[in-house]
């Protein structure tokens, strides 16, 4: 079988350190063309991963791939997407997928209109132990839910960017909410199910015209909540607390090589109490990758669906139509 | 305190009578209207004595209604015709942290579910033991390395005992026309340490039982028959510490040679690690002189 010819629309720090990387390691798929608005930038990054081909605008890619990653500054997400799809490309696109609920249908209707798919760059739905959490809340394995706790947040700068797009709201349609939170959002929606926004805080600490703290609390199904924050002004402590009527599950947000469990009708746990179990350390990024080349050779649905790309956007509007409104 | 209930029957009878299924649930808190009882049968201490006491076990389960499945790993679906067969060789496994194993204990995901264990093994003489019976059977279900075999005994205590225990056996281990005889308990260790007991060898002095008393305090146990003794089930307390040696020694060199082969991997970093350091290494000795 011919391997997917993928290209990398954006070649900032998340491209360069993450998704080249994971193309190059993922079976079925071969990185042939970058595409950056910095032409020197792409030819650079190119340079550096062997890549063949390096363009200055997307458009350049018709008829040189057949599906691409768009790792871009948030608001350009969706025209660029809606280019790519309307001319038959598949689409990884990074998160958050759109800046609006509107975007995100226009982004879905294209992909219907070429004949490509779009997926959702939800990486963390990749880490195994975020994995093995879902698996063992949909199992029953701490009974109904209950809760679900989880912040992630650092200073702003921990975190590698060839952009300052992050602080300028035409760029980036949004603060750490959009940024960091939709991460939280769409863990929520994953592991709990659809969700309605009772609560949001946010403040502009820092003066960039968007939020760089953030609080929402989520209602999900069955009378469960979540509480989620985020931050670029401190750190976090980057966990995940679900609790359910019979047990709880603690684990990192950013991928851990273990879970801690409890289960109290769970066998494991009868008798020896809380387990701590491990798993394998794999790159989400290379993962998300296959499973996005799988899905498209086998033409099975992906694990992240237009519904929950669409509900954890419609809970940020209604967070920012909250903040707006106060 | 843990109870140990034996019974014995005229030589050649293989199965226990169904009163005494029926006693044993009742004192050992087994819910016949409860979860899913899961009958494990032993592998390595695994005698016709063995596999015959758990179909017993079963026909009365299914008699009593209860939904029952059978782990047999020496079996197979066709050897248990009426009853739900777990093959444990084909569920995914869990990586347990385990502070005594080295790379975790391996659990079947089935440890997952609520369900209701009983064990069912032979008994006997063994060298690396003394004497080896439930806690042996148990960590047969991890399938770890020979080479940390007592940590996983131990491992397997804390993760994996049944609600009920029952070993089985005749009273001369090699006359298999010998008077037969049942032990059970609710507590794996109880049984074990009851078994050594009958067949004349203290307790504290096996390799098992000492490993899992560095980690836990061993409960006093009460048995429904002190005078009840078994014949040609221990192995010479000399043999066992001979062959636990060699275990042992076996143990160091196979550690050796993986701590060899880690050590041959990063040689090649020693001169970067050189280089790092020396800056460091240099202005210090500056300062000092």
């Amino acid at each position: 079988m011919s391997r997917l010819r993928f290209g990398v629309v954006g070649c900032g720090a998340v491209s360069e350190i993450y998704h080249v990387p994971a193309i190059a390691r993922c079976a079925g798929a071969s990185l042939t063309a970058l595409a950056d608005a910095v032409p020197e930038r792409a030819a650079e990054v190119a340079r550096r991963h062997h890549v063949p081909v390096a363009v200055s605008d997307h458009r350049q890619l018709f008829g040189k791939v057949d599906a691409a990653v768009i790792a871009t500054s948030n608001t350009t997400h969706a025209d660029i997407a809606c280019q790519l799809l309307e001319d038959g490309i598949h689409v990884l696109c990074e998160k958050p997928m759109a800046t609006t609920s509107a975007d995100a249908n226009r982004m879905f209707a294209a992909a219907a209109h070429g004949g490509a798919r779009l997926m959702a760059g939800h990486s963390r739905r990749f880490n195994p132990n975020l994995e093995l959490a879902k698996t063992l809340v949909a199992g029953g394995r701490i009974g109904t839910l209950q809760t679900i706790g989880a912040a992630l947040g650092s200073p702003y700068g921990s975190w590698p960017t060839r952009t300052d797009f992050r602080r300028q709201r035409t760029l980036s349609g949004g603060g750490v909410l959009l940024d960091l939170g939709i991460h939280l959002i769409d863990l929520a929606l994953w592991i709990g199910g659809n969700a309605k926004v009772l609560r949001y805080e946010a403040t502009d600490t820092l003066g960039w015209g968007v939020e760089n703290d953030a609080e929402v609390e989520l209602e999900l199904p069955a009378d469960a909540r979540a509480k989620l924050s985020c931050s670029y002004t401190h750190g976090l402590n980057r966990t995940v607390r679900i609790r359910g009527t019979g047990g709880w599950i603690e684990t990192s947000i950013d991928g851990a090589p273990d879970i801690i469990f409890w289960g109290r009708d769970s066998r494991l746990c009868r008798r020896a109490g809380a387990q701590k179990i491990a798993v394998a350390e794999t790159d989400p990024y290379t993962r998300q990758i296959q499973h996005f080349v799988d899905c498209l050779v086998s033409n099975q649905p992906f694990v992240v669906t237009p519904e929950q790309v669409l509900n954890g956007l419609e809970v940020i509007e209604r967070c920012y139509a909250v903040a707006r409104a106060a | 305190m843990a109870a140990i209930q034996w019974k014995t029957a005229e030589p050649g009878t293989q199965r226990p009578p169904d009163a005494w299924w029926q006693t044993l649930v009742d004192d050992n808190g087994v819910e016949l209207g409860g979860p899913r009882i899961v009958v494990y049968v032993a592998r390595s201490l695994r005698t016709p004595m063995v596999e015959e006491t758990a179909r017993s076990l079963v026909a009365f389960l299914q008699m009593k209604g209860s939904p029952v499945a059978v782990i047999d790993p020496s079996g197979n679906q066709d050897r248990w015709p009426d009853v739900s067969w777990i093959d444990l060789a084909k569920t995914d496994r869990l990586r347990i942290d385990a502070a005594c194993l080295r790379g975790g204990a391996m659990v079947p995901m089935l440890w997952l579910e609520d369900f209701q264990l009983i064990s069912i093994t032979g008994a006997g003489p063994d060298q690396r033991y003394g004497v080896a019976a439930i806690l042996a059977t148990q960590a047969d279900l991890l399938g770890a390395s020979s080479f940390d075999d007592l940590a996983s005994i131990y491992e397997a205590h804390r993760l994996l005992a049944a609600d009920l225990n029952i070993a089985c056996g005749t009273k001369w281990a090699d006359v298999p026309t010998s008077e037969s005889w049942w032990a059970a308990s609710s507590d794996d260790v109880s049984l074990e340490y009851a078994i050594a007991t009958a067949a004349g060898v203290r307790p504290e002095v096996l390799p098992q039982l000492r490993y899992l008393a560095r980690h836990e305090i061993m409960r006093s146990i009460k048995t429904s028959r002190e005078s009840w003794t078994l014949e040609g089930h221990a192995v010479e307390p000399l043999t066992v510490r001979a062959t636990r040696m060699r275990m042992r020694l076996h143990r160091l060199a196979h550690m050796l040679r993986e701590d060899v082969g880690l050590a041959a991997a990063n040689l090649h970093r020693i001169p970067q690690f050189i280089e790092r350091r020396r800056p460091g290494a240099l202005s210090f000795l500056k300062g000092a002189s």
